[in-house]
């Protein structure tokens, strides 16, 4: 690894920019500036512009000011979806944990990690749709996972997972466990190969078991990371859970599972509300906007309260 | 046979002793203490495989025999009926194809835009190209479920929206903002005295990108290239609004829509969806390396 200060030192125009560029090499960045603003920030404003109107792409769309906002919150089934979207905040503890103990399993003592990193690294690979549609069959009434519970004598528990409103939110917080461990057993893998063995060496001479260490060592060692890891999928939960929506449940039974970001898709493209759509897109910016700043402000804080301690 | 077997045996006897000569002479606690982690370790996996094993299985095995059986995934009696049924009642050939189309768009374009981005943030620094940079890069928190339905409005107005090279066009540019900065942390590791030597030299900025930066880039360039075909090929949501109505779906949306179209829907869709993770495999075969490098860059890169 080369340091960047050697060449910020030997080169003061790594920091100050080539002397001599001239305005034309500006046609370099010129085609991605240009889609960025046309496809992603134009469009972006014209959500929160539209939200403001009834909106019925193609004909006149009359301002109505707060209407959609009021009808979008006053929707119980909008209450829901926000309801839904606590419980999944809630599974983050979970999808942080499982990949780090895994991690933290496959660090040491077991031969030929790289095999199981790659079993579990698969999934993450492979579509979130097409795993979905596969984990429909899994879980359907008359499929593997109810027959296992039946040949092993707990038919009682067997039941339609997806369909079931008591069990529809926690098998998909599951499947998502499921589909996320690999990126995050690669994440946290390379964290702690890269970070220093003599905490862990140290920690053994004391006589620390594999909890203890997992406790004290793993953790705090890759503290940053896992930081880093909450905060994707903080995000995730409110802006990427579609694919698994749409496949598994469609947002059903009723709406047990439906997420913001279907619901933004329900609104607009089946049910023709493009209005409240708009309305339900800018209260999904907010939320994002809302918790990257929370996390800007944390990190500050944090760095604060390191500086004076 | 059985003195082949044996011969065999003690082979592979003697291949593992060769690792663990030390181990076989320690205490039995010892051993079970290093070898029930992998054991544990292993019955930790079945759940990570099974479900592709069941999805193989269902792909493979005769209507009588899935019925009789779901949970067993080592199927008897095999046919290529819903293999066949998914490809060509389904559609799915079409549909690999127009996955094909679109992600090889979706890669081409973002790895032009990502480079010659990159390289321009490499060599400007001033104000309004820093701003530039971190704008592009900030853009990428904008939630696809914000942007997607106000441009595909907008596009169904110009006739593009179920085109599909517009699809891998949007395809590149979202991995191209990712690509961007990717292709700039790279570069700037780059020694600056090979940029200083090409311009003493008379070496125009676009005779530097094409003869120094982008040999250079390969490395990089690798796993964008394998990033951005994992996210095309496994895209669903701008697949769906792009393509979902358009009769010419890519090859998610058509393993969506397929179900219930037979009798045996149930096992011509989870053929489906193993020949739609074809590609995948192999890309995973050949490039898990740059896919790591790449969902670690995307995780330590904030």
């Amino acid at each position: 690894m080369r340091k960047d200060g050697l060449i910020l030192g030997s080169k003061s125009r790594t920091r100050s920019g080539v002397k001599d560029t001239s305005p034309w090499e500006w046609l370099f960045v010129l085609p991605l500036l240009v889609a960025t603003v046309a496809f992603f920030v134009i469009p972006s404003v014209e959500a929160i512009i539209m939200s403001f109107t009834r909106w019925d792409p193609g004909y006149d769309s009359p301002f109505i000011g707060l209407r959609n906002y009021e009808n979008a919150l006053a929707d119980p089934s909008f209450r829901a979806v926000l309801l839904n979207q606590l419980f999944f905040l809630l599974a983050v503890p979970l999808w942080t944990v499982l990949p780090l103990f895994f991690a933290a399993v496959l660090r040491k003592g077991v031969p030929r990690p790289g095999i199981f990193r790659s079993i579990i690294f698969f999934p993450s690979v492979v579509s979130a749709a097409v795993m979905g549609l596969l984990f429909v069959q899994i879980l359907s009434p008359g499929g593997p996972v109810n027959e296992l519970l039946r040949a092993v004598g707990l038919g009682s528990l067997a039941t339609s997972w997806l369909a079931n409103p008591d069990t529809v939110k926690p098998v998909i917080v599951v499947v998502i466990a499921w589909a996320t461990m690999g990126t995050g057993v690669v994440i946290f893998s390379a964290a702690l190969s890269g970070s220093s063995q003599e905490l862990f060496e140290a920690a053994e001479l004391d006589g620390a078991g594999f909890w203890m260490q997992f406790r004290y060592v793993v953790i705090p060692v890759l503290r940053p990371i896992i930081e880093v890891w909450v905060a994707i999928l903080f995000i995730t939960v409110f802006v990427s859970m579609f694919p698994w929506i749409y496949t598994l449940t469609k947002g059903g039974p009723g709406n047990a599972s439906a997420t913001l970001d279907f619901r933004i898709y329900e609104s607009a493209l089946i049910f023709g509300n493009f209005g409240i759509a708009a309305a339900q897109m800018v209260i999904m910016l907010i939320i994002v906007v809302a918790l990257s700043l929370v996390g800007v402000v944390v990190a500050k804080l944090r760095k604060r309260w390191k500086v004076e301690s | 046979m059985t003195t082949i077997a044996r011969e065999h045996d003690a082979q592979k006897r003697d291949v593992t002793g060769a690792s663990a000569s030390g181990r076989r002479r320690q205490p039995l606690g010892r051993q079970l203490r290093t070898w029930g982690p992998v054991i544990w370790l292993w019955v930790a996996m079945i759940p990570f495989l099974y479900p592709f094993m069941f999805m193989i299985a269902t792909a493979i095995r005769t209507p009588e025999e899935f019925r009789q059986n779901v949970v067993n995934v080592i199927p008897t009696q095999v046919t290529t009926e819903h293999l066949v049924n998914a490809w060509v009642a389904g559609g799915l050939g079409e549909a690999m194809l127009n996955s094909l189309y679109t992600t090889a768009i979706g890669v081409v374009v973002s790895c032009l835009l990502a480079t010659t981005a990159g390289f321009f943030f490499l060599r400007n620094n001033s104000k309004p190209a820093k701003f530039v940079r971190v704008a592009i890069f900030a853009s990428q928190a904008l939630p696809a479920p914000v942007w997607l339905i106000p441009l595909y409005v907008a596009v169904s107005g110009w006739g593009l929206s179920n085109q599909l090279w517009f699809l891998g066009v949007l395809y590149g540019l979202v991995a191209a903002r990712f690509g961007a900065y990717l292709m700039y942390a790279y570069y700037r590791a780059l020694p600056s005295e090979m940029f200083e030597a090409a311009r003493v030299d008379g070496a125009s900025t676009v005779r530097q990108f094409r003869s120094i930066v982008l040999p250079l880039s390969l490395p990089p360039l690798a796993t964008l290239v394998a990033l951005t075909f994992v996210w095309s090929w496994g895209d669903f949501l701008l697949a769906l609004v792009f393509t979902g109505a358009s009769g010419n779906p890519t090859v998610t949306v058509a393993a969506a829509t397929l179900v219930g179209q037979f009798s045996t829907g149930q096992q011509s869709q989870a053929a489906a969806l193993a020949i739609s993770m074809v590609p995948m495999l192999i890309v995973f075969a050949f490039a898990q390396r740059f896919l790591v490098m790449g969902a670690l860059a995307g995780s330590v890169k904030s």
